[in-house]
C-alpha cells in the first residue's frame, strides 16, 4: 500500500520509501495487470513530491556585510528560516512551482522573489538599507519573530540601537546597553561586569568572533572592552542554552565584529572627552577581500598630566589610558570557501612615574587581552555548511616596579594571566525544513599562571618563578531544531565536555532543551532546561572587574560548577513588530564559589585553593521585557523580581543567605524617540535594589583565653547574619540627544549626554568611621551628574 | 550645529565634577544579643573554669558592653561563683569528667553548650637559639631584634588535632613577681608557614597579638618542630609558653576572631563572621588542655 500523504510531510526519506515500496509491491505481484498505471503513478507522485533545496548567502547590498539572522520566508507553503551566522541559508521548497520567497532583516527593506525551479539552486540576496540610520529609524516589514523561534531567553539588540542610547562620558558601551535587559543587571555603580540571573560575574561567557575574552573591562570596569563601531551584531543568552554552548552557567553574550565593506571605503569615528576612536574599512580586493581596522584611546593622562605635574611640583608622572584595536581581514576564496581572520588587542596601564635628579621609579599595574581567530567556511552542498576555527586568547595582567639610578637599580615584576590555543569544527546541516542540525567538535589548551615574579636586582640574588598549570578541555554537541509541528517546535541537544587537570579529569554530558508552542496567531508558550557545567573559576569578590582577578582552573579540590536551569514563558509579537515575552525561571548551582571568612582576595597567590570554599546557590523569579527594535520610537522596558541566595556549610553557620547581588525588584526603560531626520533624543531611567552587604551592628567581649581577664579585652564584631545588609536602591535617569547632518559625501553627529540627570547619590560602597567609640557607617558615591559631548563622523 | 549651541552644555561640564561622596547609612538596630564566653581548662592534674556573661553594644552606641552579673551559671552540675572584681564567673576544681556542658538562663532565655576534653599534648623541649633581626614581608616591612626560640612536641596519632601557643612573661624589673602577663602587646612570629608572598617568597606570618593557632595538618601523627620569634625581650627575662590543645570547633572560632581583627581595615578581605557554639546566644564555650614550659632570656 502506498501512503501518499507521508511522501508531501517527509518528502526526502518518504520517497525513497515510495520507491522500497513499489519496488516490493511488483516483485510480489507476480499477476500484476496494469504495470504501465503504476508506473505512471509512480511517476506521478515522483514528479509532484520532488524538492530541490535554494541556499545562499544574505548579505547588505552597501557592503556585503554577511546579514546573521535575516529571514527567508515562503509564505505560502508557512515554511521559513533564517540566516547563520555566516549569513548562509538553506531552504527545501517543491521543484517546478511557482513560490514567493520573502526576505527581511531589521532595518533593510524586506525582498521578494517569485521563483520556480526544478533543481538545487544558489540564491544569494542583496537587503537594501532602509534609511540611513537604518536600524531604528524605518520599522521593516518583517524580521524574525519572537514567537515563532524556539528559543527562549535570548535576545539580539541591533548595534545601532545600542549607539542610539545614551552614552556614558560620551563612549557608547554595548556591554552597559545588556545591563537594561531583564535579569541582567551591572555588580556595582559604574560596572560593566554582568550579574545574569543571579549567577557571579564569572559565569558569562564573552565571545568576540566566537573567541572567548577573559577580562571585558577597561579603566577597573567602568567601559567594555568593545568598540561599538567595530562590531555588527550582539546576542545575549541567559537561558535555555543551544547544546553548541557550553563552559559558563550564567549567560552567553556572542559578540561579531563587521567583516570590511567590500564595496567601498568607509571611515566611522568619533571624539569624545575620555577618548577617540576610528574605524575604516574597506575593500583589497572588489567583492572578494575586505578589510576593517578600528582602534580607540584615552586621553585622561595626557589632559590630567599638566594638572597632576603642577600639583606634585613636577615629580610625579600620571600613567593612566587603555586602547584597543580591533582588525578583520576576510577573503572569498570561491563560491563555496571564505576565509576570516580577525583579531583583538586591548590594555590598560594605570601608574605613576616619579622622576628625581639621580633615579627614576616607576611603577603600577597593566593588563590587557589578545584574541585572533582564523576562520574558513565550507559550502559543502546546499544543506551541509562547515566551518573551522583556530583561535587564541590571552589575558595577562602585571604588576610592576622598576628603580633605576645611580645607587640602586630594580626591577619587580608579579605576573598572572589566562593563554587559550583552540581548535574546533562546526558543521550546519539542514536536511529539509523540519529540522536544522547543528554539531561540533573542539578542544582548547588552557595555559594559567596565576602568579608569576621575577625580580632582578634589589640587592638579592635574581628569582624568575613563574607558577603554571595546565589543563585541556574537549567538547562535542549536536542539536536539532526540531518544526514537530505547525505549531510546535524544539530544539534538543546534547553538550559533551572533558576537562583534563594534571590531578584529575572531569567528564560531563549535558542536556539541552528548548520548546514552543504556538498558541495564537502571534503567541505561543515556551520552555526550556538546561544543564550548564563551569571548569574555570574566577578568584575576585570585588565585583568592580579588578585587574587582579586571577582565572584558575577546577582541581581535585576545587570542583566543577553545575547548573540545572528551567524556565517557562511567553513570547508575542505585535503586528508592530514590538516583542513582548514574559518568562519564569529557576536556576540551581551547585559548587559555586565564595570566599571563605576573612580571606584577603588581592593577589591571592599560589594558596588560592585554601581562600575559597564551595556551595550551592539557588536563584529564581519572573522577568516581563518590551522590546521595540525598529520605528521612530524605539527601545526596552524590563521589570524582573528575583531572588538568588547561596548554601555553604561553612559560611553563616551553615544557614541560607542572599547572594550579594540578590536585587528584588528591577525595573529599567530605554527609549529612542526620532523627532526629524536631524534630532534624536534618548532616555533612560534605571531602578534596581540594592546589593547585600555584611555589616557588623553591635561589638562584644571575646574568649581569648590570654585576654579573658583583662578588662581592656579586644571586642569582636557581631554580624547577624552574612550579607545582613541591603545597600539603598539604585537609580538614575540618563538623557542623550544627537544632531546629525548628513552631507553630500559625509555625515557629522554631536552627540549630547548627561548621566545620573538627579546627581542621586548611589551607593558603591561602604566604610565604618569610629569617633568617640562610636561606630558610624558611610555610603561612597561615585558618578554623580556627568555631562559628555562627543562628535562623530562618517564619510 | 554652530559652536555657540554647545556653551551650555560645557559651561555644565565646566561646573560639575565627579567626585567620591560619603553618606552616612542608616543601619537597622538590632535587639541586644547575650553573650557568654567561657572555657574549662585543666593544666598538670587541676582544672579550672571561667565564664563571662554579658550583652552585645550598639556601635551606634558609646561604652564597654555590659557585664551580667549574679546570674545562675552552671558547668555539668556545678554552680560557678561571680566574682565582682574581675566580672568573671569562676570556679578552682578537679574534674574527671570528659565532656562538659554549660547552661544558664537569662532574661528567661535557656542558654547552654557543650565540648569535650581532647588528649593531652605536653612539650617535649624547649630551647633558646639566640637573638635574631627579622624583616617581616607580609603586611609591611619592618625590622626588629626577636629571641628564636624553638619548641616541639609530640601530634597524636589518627586525629585532627588542633593547637593554640600563648607566650606570656614575668616581669624581669620585679624580681619574684609571681603573675605572668599575656604578651598583648608583643609580636611573635611563626617560622613554619604555608604562604607565599608575591614574589614566591616564603613569608613569615606577622602575629600581632597574643597567640598562634594552628591544626595538624601538614605533621599528623609527627614530632611538631616550631620555632618561634618574640620580640621585645630586652624587658623580661623569663618567657613562658602555654600549648592549648583544643577541639576544632575552637579552632575555627579563634581563627575567625583573630582573622576579624587581622582584617578590620583591609578593605580587599572578605568580612569574618565569628560563630559560635552557644545555643541561643553568642559567644564560645570549649574546653582545653594546657601544657606549659619556660625559658630564660639572657640579658
Amino acid at each position: 500500500m502506498l501512503h501518499v500523504d507521508t511522501v508531501i510531510l517527509c518528502p526526502q526519506w518518504e520517497l525513497t520509501i515510495l520507491f522500497v515500496t513499489c519496488r516490493f509491491y511488483s516483485l510480489t505481484t507476480a499477476n500484476m495487470k496494469y504495470p504501465f498505471f503504476w508506473f505512471l503513478l509512480l511517476s506521478t507522485y515522483c514528479g509532484f513530491s520532488q524538492n530541490i533545496t535554494i541556499s545562499g548567502f544574505i548579505v547588505d547590498s552597501l557592503s556585503d556585510e554577511k546579514l546573521i539572522g535575516a529571514v527567508i520566508a515562503v509564505p505560502s507553503l508557512n515554511i521559513g528560516t533564517s540566516t547563520n551566522a555566516y549569513g548562509f541559508y538553506s531552504i527545501t521548497v517543491p521543484a517546478n512551482e511557482n513560490i514567493i520567497m520573502q526576505i527581511s532583516y531589521v532595518g533593510f527593506r524586506s525582498q521578494i522573489r517569485s521563483v520556480n525551479l526544478h533543481k538545487n539552486e544558489n540564491i544569494n540576496f542583496s537587503l537594501v538599507s532602509s534609511g540611513t540610520l537604518r536600524e531604528v529609524s524605518v520599522a521593516s516589514e518583517r524580521a524574525g519573530k519572537i514567537h515563532e523561534s524556539s528559543q527562549m531567553s535570548v535576545v539580539s539588540i541591533p548595534i545601532a540601537q545600542a549607539k542610539s542610547l545614551p552614552t556614558f562620558l560620551g563612549e557608547v558601551d554595548i556591554m552597559k546597553t545588556i545591563q537594561l535587559l531583564p535579569g541582567i543587571q551591572a555588580a556595582n555603580e559604574g560596572s560593566s561586569n554582568l550579574i545574569v540571573r543571579g549567577g557571579s560575574p564569572d559565569q558569562n561567557l564573552i565571545l568576540l568572533d566566537g573567541v572567548p575574552v577573559y577580562n571585558a573591562y577597561h579603566l577597573f570596569g567602568i567601559f567594555s572592552v568593545f568598540n561599538a563601531d567595530a562590531l555588527s551584531s550582539l546576542e545575549v543568552v541567559k537561558g535555555g542554552f543551544p547544546a553548541r554552548y557550553g563552559g559558563r552557567l550564567s549567560s552567553v553574550v556572542d559578540i561579531k565584529m563587521k567583516e570590511g565593506n567590500k564595496q567601498k571605503y568607509h571611515t566611522e569615528g568619533g571624539i569624545g572627552l575620555l577618548a577617540s576612536r576610528i574605524m575604516v574599512e574597506g575593500p583589497i580586493v572588489k567583492n572578494k577581500m575586505s578589510f576593517m581596522i578600528s582602534g580607540r584611546r584615552t586621553y585622561y593622562d595626557i589632559l590630567a598630566r599638566p594638572l597632576y605635574r603642577s600639583q606634585t611640583d613636577g615629580k610625579y608622572r600620571l600613567v593612566l589610558n587603555f586602547y584597543d584595536l580591533n582588525a578583520k581581514l576576510n577573503y572569498r576564496l570561491s563560491e563555496k570557501d571564505h576565509i576570516y581572520i580577525s583579531a583583538y588587542m586591548g590594555n590598560d596601564k594605570f601608574g605613576i612615574k616619579e622622576k628625581s635628579d639621580n633615579e627614576v621609579y616607576n611603577s603600577g599595574i597593566k593588563w590587557g587581552n589578545i584574541t585572533a581567530v582564523a576562520r574558513w567556511n565550507h559550502l559543502f552542498n546546499s544543506k551541509l555548511f562547515g566551518n573551522f576555527t583556530l583561535y587564541h586568547s590571552r589575558y595577562k595582567f602585571n604588576l610592576y616596579s622598576e628603580l633605576s639610578g645611580a645607587n640602586e637599580n630594580y626591577k619587580l615584576n608579579y605576573f598572572s594571566g589566562i593563554y587559550d590555543w583552540a581548535a574546533k569544527y562546526d558543521v550546519d546541516y539542514i536536511p529539509n525544513n523540519r529540522h536544522y542540525i547543528k554539531a561540533g567538535l573542539g578542544g582548547i589548551y588552557h595555559t594559567y599562571t596565576p602568579n608569576a615574579s621575577q625580580i632582578k636586582g634589589a640587592n638579592i640574588p635574581d628569582i624568575d618563578s613563574v607558577n603554571k598549570l595546565n589543563s585541556i578541555e574537549g567538547n562535542a554537541y549536536i542539536e536539532d531544531d526540531i518544526l514537530i509541528t505547525a505549531a510546535w517546535k524544539a530544539n534538543v541537544g546534547l553538550h559533551f565536555n572533558s576537562f583534563f587537570t594534571d590531578s584529575k579529569t572531569y567528564i560531563s554530558l549535558q542536556p539541552r532543551l528548548s520548546t514552543r508552542y504556538i498558541l495564537f496567531e502571534r503567541t505561543s508558550l515556551k520552555a526550556s532546561y538546561a544543564y550548564m557545567n563551569q571548569y574555570i573559576h574566577l578568584l575576585s569578590n570585588s565585583g568592580i572587574g579588578l585587574p587582579t582577578d586571577l582565572w584558575v582552573p577546577v582541581t581535585d579540590k576545587l570542583l566543577p560548577m553545575q547548573a540545572h536551569q528551567m524556565a517557562l514563558g511567553m513570547a508575542h509579537t505585535t503586528r508592530q513588530d514590538v516583542e513582548i515575552s514574559v518568562e519564569g525561571y529557576y536556576k540551581k548551582m551547585n559548587n559555586v564559589l565564595e570566599y571563605k571568612n576573612g580571606a584577603s582576595f588581592i593577589l591571592a597567590g599560589s594558596n588560592w585553593q585554601d581562600k575559597v570554599t564551595q556551595g550551592r546557590g539557588e536563584s529564581y523569579g519572573g522577568e516581563f521585557f518590551v522590546h521595540k527594535k525598529a520605528g521612530r520610537t524605539s527601545g526596552m522596558i524590563s521589570y524582573t523580581l528575583s531572588w538568588s541566595n547561596r548554601l555553604f556549610s561553612d559560611l553563616n553557620n551553615g544557614k541560607t543567605f542572599p547572594y550579594k547581588y540578590d536585587r528584588r525588584h528591577d525595573f529599567k526603560i530605554a527609549l529612542v524617540h526620532k523627532l526629524t531626520s536631524k534630532i534624536e533624543l534618548s532616555c533612560d531611567w534605571i531602578f534596581s535594589s540594592g546589593n547585600t552587604m555584611s555589616i557588623p551592628t553591635a561589638k562584644y567581649y571575646g574568649s581569648s583565653p590570654n585576654s579573658f581577664m583583662s578588662v581592656d579585652e579586644p571586642y569582636n564584631y557581631y554580624y547577624p547574619a552574612r550579607n545582613n545588609y541591603r545597600m539603598p536602591a539604585y537609580h538614575r535617569l540618563d538623557a542623550g540627544a544627537k544632531f546629525t547632518k548628513v552631507k553630500s559625501k559625509s555625515t557629522r553627529e554631536w552627540v549630547l549626554g548627561i548621566y545620573n540627570m538627579y546627581n542621586r547619590r548611589n551607593p558603591f560602597y561602604i566604610y565604618s568611621e569610629e569617633k568617640n567609640g562610636i561606630t558610624t557607617f558611610k555610603q561612597i558615591s561615585l558618578l554623580g551628574f556627568l555631562p559628555s559631548i562627543s562628535y562623530n563622523f562618517k564619510f | 550645529m554652530k559652536i555657540r549651541t554647545l556653551i551650555f552644555p560645557l559651561s555644565i561640564m565646566l561646573v560639575s565634577c565627579t567626585k567620591n561622596v560619603s553618606t552616612p547609612v542608616i543601619i537597622k538596630n538590632e535587639k541586644d544579643q547575650i553573650v557568654v564566653n567561657g572555657y574549662v581548662a585543666m593544666k598538670k592534674d587541676s582544672s579550672f573554669s571561667l565564664v563571662k556573661v554579658s550583652r552585645t553594644k550598639k556601635l551606634s552606641e558609646q561604652g564597654s558592653p555590659e557585664i551580667i552579673p549574679d546570674q545562675k551559671v552552671f558547668i555539668n552540675d556545678e554552680q560557678l561563683v561571680f566574682d565582682a572584681a574581675s566580672q568573671i564567673y569562676r570556679s578552682v576544681h578537679t574534674t574527671s569528667a570528659n565532656s562538659h556542658y554549660l547552661h544558664t538562663n537569662i532574661d528567661g532565655i535557656e542558654i547552654n553548650a557543650e565540648d569535650h576534653f581532647p588528649a593531652p599534648v605536653k612539650f617535649l623541649s624547649v630551647e633558646y637559639l639566640g637573638l635574631d633581626t627579622i624583616r617581616q614581608i607580609a603586611g609591611f616591612e619592618s625590622e626588629d631584634v626577636f629571641a628564636k626560640i624553638k619548641l616541639s612536641f609530640q601530634d597524636p596519632v589518627e586525629t585532627e588535632d588542633y593547637y593554640q601557643i600563648l607566650v606570656k612573661y614575668s616581669d624581669s624589673l620585679t624580681p619574684g613577681y609571681s603573675e605572668r602577663f599575656p604578651s598583648n602587646d608583643y609580636s611573635i612570629i611563626e617560622e613554619q608557614v604555608e604562604e607565599t608572598d608575591l614574589f614566591g617568597n616564603n613569608i613569615y606570618k606577622f602575629i600581632p597579638h597574643d597567640m598562634i593557632i594552628f591544626r595538624d595538618h601538614y605533621f599528623n601523627g609527627k614530632k611538631k618542630e616550631i620555632t618561634l620569634f618574640v620580640s621585645r625581650v630586652s624587658f623580661y627575662q623569663d618567657l613562658y609558653f602555654e600549648l592549648h590543645h583544643i577541639s576544632k570547633d575552637a579552632f575555627i572560632y579563634h581563627k575567625n576572631v583573630k582573622l576579624q581583627s587581622l582584617n578590620q581595615d583591609n578593605p580587599f578581605a572578605e568580612p569574618t563572621i565569628v560563630t559560635g557554639n552557644i545555643k541561643n546566644a553568642v559567644g564560645f564555650f570549649g574546653c582545653r588542655h594546657i601544657d606549659e614550659t619556660n625559658v630564660h632570656v639572657p640579658q
